[in-house]
């Protein structure tokens, strides 16, 4: 008993170390006035100013909500179809298809990238936007397929068939009576489908053009110039996003389950 | 309107190679309250959900008030279904729930509004219509559904052990409460349940059904007084079952010579032939000396002290069971004969011997008739 006790704490300790002091590091120091990053100069909402004005960043993040939109949209509705679909038949190779589609999020992005960019290549697709969304949308569908085939579970089959008894036809049936109770579970994969596509960069630096920014690649290329404050205010706007999204798809999945 | 609202002809069934479904062929009469009763696993929900259209028949056809249904989908024939498990909406309040039907059928709103109230009326749930399905009891939810399905006006309603999850006290409320609203609706009842009482008390005719097939297709009364095969004798009513060899007819009574013990001479008993039995006998198709079985229920049989004759049985038991006294009587080879009823003589104890006889009347010959097993 006291054992556990004590790997708790340093389990604890440790996500405490690696995780939250880095970001608490972060946060804080995007609201530090002096322009050295290593050296604190009293509060200051500066950097928020800055950031504000700084078109191309602003530019990029505008890109980056456009396509999280756009692909955790296009993933909504292909991955709820896809797991309705895939729980009314009762194929042999089923198991197989699952796992299948399941893979992108096993798969190291960085293939997925290559993979992804190789094909575009291939097609004479025009890098930028569309390849974004592509590229995006295959790797959102499987959270949300995984999130309503879960919640799938959960709901009487003979709902669907007190529907049809009753006389609705089996598109109606779905509308009326499947969606409405697994539409929780929808907008909770498409939540987390838009935060894993808000903060992509690898499958992004792939797929992108050269003339389309997203918000993490911008991030990233700005980094090598050096660490600003200005991007520190940046990290954590998008963190008090992300968390806030992560957070609603956990209180949504909550609903579902009551 | 056809003669028949309802017709099975030669519906077979199998999932994954195992025949659920040996051929069922049977006619229901408009207004009928009709029972399908045997244990799980008999195929009677199986007959219900092709009679609903949610699973198609192998062979057979479905006739609906004389039309052939059997390809056509649930929601294009004018069957509904109250589920075992309620199957209530549960993101709609009542009234949705009930207006369901009728919205799909464009019945205008204000229409829809008159009849659910009517219907909420029948099933007394008035002043529910906003309650979630969450808010609502068993016996409540168990009344919406019938509402639900009963407000579109059904040629039959298929009713799917409905009253399975209810406590006792409730079951035999909502039973009288169902013959009302059958009886009021003018809507045919095809009712499917384990529970010989529920069948008995409120059917007009039964259908005992197993591993299948048809049992014996009558009234309460037939099924109960003049089971056709050992199966429904067992089943409806938990008679006694004897075999033994045929010996004689006389005057519509069989004599029955059963085994007594080794050593010992056998023992005579009388069972009552029907018609249809006695013309057998005629006809030579029982001899003396083949195996037959009879039925006799526990409530007839007759217990005395005194050496007679009759079988001479050891009283094995006593013990009080749904209000009955029960006594279990060992009889030798014949395994074991269960005597009970209300007042039954309560002077045997454990260990005594008895003389058992019933009235020749009591006494049902099963298992006569072979494949003729379809009734009308």
């Amino acid at each position: 008993m006291k054992k556990r006790i004590r790997f708790s704490a340093i389990y604890q300790a440790i996500l405490l170390a690696l995780m939250y002091v880095p970001i608490l590091v972060v946060v804080a120091y995007s609201f530090n006035e002096s322009k050295n990053s290593t050296i604190w100069g009293g509060w200051s909402l500066d950097w928020y100013r800055k950031l504000m004005k700084n078109r191309s960043l602003l530019e990029a993040l505008k890109n980056s909500l456009i396509l999280a939109a756009l692909s955790s949209g296009a993933a909504g509705v292909i991955g709820t179809l896809g797991a309705v679909g895939m729980a009314r038949v009762r194929w042999r190779s089923k198991g197989a298809v699952e796992y299948v589609s399941s893979i992108p999020i096993m798969i190291p992005e960085i293939i997925l990238g290559m993979v992804f960019m190789a094909f575009y290549a291939m097609l004479g697709l025009p890098f930028g936007m569309v390849t974004l969304v592509l590229g995006h949308t295959a790797f959102c569908v499987p959270y949300v397929y995984m999130m309503v085939k879960s919640s799938l579970v959960g709901i009487d089959k003979s709902l669907g068939e007190a529907a049809k008894d009753l006389g609705a036809s089996e598109r109606r049936a779905f509308f009326d009576i499947t969606l409405p109770l697994i539409f929780p579970a929808v907008l909770s994969g498409m939540l987390l489908a838009f935060a894993m596509s808000l903060d992509d960069v690898v499958i992004s630096i792939f797929v992108t053009g050269a003339r389309t920014n997203t918000l993490p690649i911008r991030i990233y290329t700005q980094l090598k110039s050096g660490v600003t404050p200005e991007i520190n205010a940046l990290c954590t706007v998008m963190l008090a996003v992300t968390f806030l999204l992560v957070g609603l798809s956990r209180a949504l999945g909550g609903i579902r389950r009551r | 309107m056809a003669e028949h609202i309802l017709e099975l002809d030669g519906i077979k069934k199998s999932f994954d190679k195992t025949q659920v479904l040996k051929g069922i062929s049977l006619s229901v009469r408009q207004g009928e309250f009709i029972t399908f009763l045997g244990a799980s696993g008999c195929g009677k929900t199986t007959t219900l959900r092709i009679i609903a259209g949610l699973e198609a028949p192998d062979e057979g056809r479905v006739f609906l008030n004389g039309q052939d249904v059997t390809a056509l989908e649930p929601n294009q024939r004018n069957v509904n279904t109250v589920f075992q498990n309620y199957a209530l909406f549960p993101h709609m309040n009542v009234f949705a729930n009930i207006a369901y039907g009728l919205k799909l059928k464009k019945v205008p709103p204000k229409e829809i509004a008159g009849k659910v109230e009517e219907i909420l009326e029948l099933v007394q749930l008035s002043g529910y219509e906003k309650r979630m399905p969450s808010e609502l009891s068993g016996g409540q939810k168990q009344r919406v559904a019938i509402a639900r399905a009963v407000v579109n006006n059904p040629q039959v309603l298929l009713l799917d052990e409905p009253l399975g999850a209810l406590d006792l006290q409730l079951r035999r409320q909502m039973q009288v409460e169902l013959k009302r609203i059958q009886k009021r609706l003018e809507i045919t009842f095809l009712y499917i349940t384990h529970d010989q009482e529920e069948a008995l008390n409120m059917s007009d005719r039964i259908v005992v059904m197993d591993n299948g097939q048809l049992e014996q297709v009558g009234t309460p009364n037939e099924v109960y007084y003049h089971p056709r095969t050992s199966y429904a004798a067992r089943f409806v009513g938990a008679a006694n079952i004897l075999s033994g060899r045929f010996c004689r007819e006389e005057a519509g009574i069989a004599w029955i010579e059963v085994g007594s013990c080794p050593g010992e001479p056998a023992v005579l008993v009388q069972a009552s032939l029907t018609d249809a039995q006695a013309e057998l006998v005629r006809q030579g198709q029982v001899t003396p000396g083949q195996q037959v079985s009879m039925a006799v229920r526990s409530e007839n049989i007759l217990l005395e002290k005194e050496p007679g004759p009759g079988l001479r049985l050891l009283v094995k038991e006593k013990n009080f069971a749904g209000g009955m006294l029960r006594i279990c009587l060992d009889g030798g080879v014949q395994g074991e004969l269960v005597a009970g009823r209300q007042g039954i003589d309560s002077a045997f104890q454990a260990g005594d011997m008895a003389t058992v006889r019933w009235e020749p009347e009591h006494g049902v010959l099963v298992d006569m008739e072979g494949s003729s097993k379809n009734g009308t």
